[in-house]
């Protein structure tokens, strides 16, 4: 009978909305999971709690409990997006100073300054041995220099600077002689004053 | 009075844990942080613009939390619930900037109601009617501490423990709080 009752309902709907009725009956609405998990008890807090104040507080409970603030539209839609963009943003920021302060930590504060003394001193003594090797090479190049000129130059300049200062010496011990004749300074008289 | 805090380790419910689980993970990271906004976003907003009052302002200081969040997540302890500690995240950081902004004004640390009360005349996104603006003029006339656990009880109907684990304070303490905060609100009311 009950069923008969259906099929006959089904055609009435068919004829009358044949739309609707080839559409699915079952309920879209979804509230949470634990909503009726929570319901009972959390009504009994509210009875409980509007108890609690009725006696001495009429007029707050008398006023419509409502939200009378607002948001702009779609706000929560686009806030995870917004969100999402300034996490980026300080993630990019901050690498360089988590390093930095990271290095600075009281227990990589010691390695990190070790590392850097020992990296000072290395580049100082690299740039020493540089400077003496560079000196070093200097000196080499100019015996190679050397090694290029012609002997015969190099003796012939020596010898002609060494007859220039005997001759220079040779004149130097005339005028001396000279200077004690004309003073008539004897030779054995100097030494003894001397 | 402190000792009455709960301390006992909460269970995490499935969604935090997988939250939670996957924010661990480099791979599932931006997807973990992601769905956290989106669950906890709405309520995370209500519970600061309560207190800021100002939509701008609590924009700012919502997309700071969670900036928060996403950088100390990955140390979470889970010595409370998720919520629970981003509540504590989003509490602070608004009485902060309240604090702030009181300061730049000139306004003394104690004497914000006025302050607050033209903030949410001036707000676009306020809506309420002349009996529902009275009551909110009332609640700003409440210290900021007060003003939170009289939101929190009363409109967001939050269970004193769980008030007690984000404001650090004891259930005892809480109730006698809320109790004088309605008591207030009421003379307030009913003065004229």
């Amino acid at each position: 009978m009950n069923n008969d009752h259906n099929i006959n309902d089904d055609n009435d709907l068919n004829g009358l909305a044949p739309k609707l009725s080839k559409l699915s009956s079952n309920n879209p609405f979804n509230p949470s999971n634990d909503y009726f998990d929570s319901f009972t008890s959390k009504l009994q807090n509210r009875i409980d709690d509007e108890e609690e104040i009725k006696s001495f507080a009429p007029t707050l409970l008398s006023i419509d409990k409502y939200n009378p603030f607002e948001v702009p539209t779609d706000y929560f839609e686009e806030l995870p997006t917004i969100i999402q963009e300034r996490v980026i943003q300080s993630k990019e920021k901050s690498t360089t100073l988590d390093w930095l302060f990271w290095l600075l930590r009281p227990r990589f504060a010691f390695s990190f300054i070790a590392i850097i003394l020992l990296s000072i001193i290395g580049i100082y003594y690299t740039n020493n041995n540089n400077t003496k090797q560079s000196l070093s090479t200097e000196e080499l190049s100019l015996e190679d220099n050397l090694y290029y000129i012609n002997e015969n130059l190099i003796v012939e300049h020596l010898t002609t600077d060494a007859s220039a200062s005997i001759e220079s010496i040779s004149d130097d011990e005339n005028s001396i002689e000279n200077y004690l004749l004309d003073n008539n300074i004897e030779e054995l008289n100097l030494s003894s004053e001397l | 009075m402190k000792s009455e805090v709960n301390h006992s380790k909460p269970k995490a419910s499935a969604l935090d844990q997988e939250i939670i689980d996957q924010f661990r993970n480099e791979a599932t990271r931006n997807y973990a942080f992601n769905l956290l906004v989106r669950e906890y976003q709405k309520r995370l907003y209500w519970h600061i613009r309560k207190i800021i009052i100002d939509h701008d302002d609590t924009d700012d200081v919502l997309q700071n939390v969670f900036i928060k969040v996403w950088r100390h997540l990955g140390n979470f302890k889970e010595e409370s619930q998720l919520f629970t500690w981003m509540y504590r995240i989003a509490t602070n950081e608004s009485i902060n900037f309240l604090n702030a902004k009181k300061k730049r004004a000139g306004i003394p640390l104690d004497d914000v109601s006025a302050f607050l009360a033209n903030t949410l005349e001036s707000d676009s996104y306020y809506k309420g009617d002349e009996i529902q603006t009275k009551l909110q003029k009332a609640i700003l006339t409440l210290p900021d501490k007060q003003r939170i656990v009289f939101n929190m009880k009363y409109f967001e109907e939050m269970k004193y423990t769980e008030m007690s684990e984000i404001l650090e304070t004891s259930v005892g303490a809480l109730k006698a709080s809320y109790h004088h905060a309605v008591k207030k609100i009421e003379d307030y009311l009913t003065k004229d």
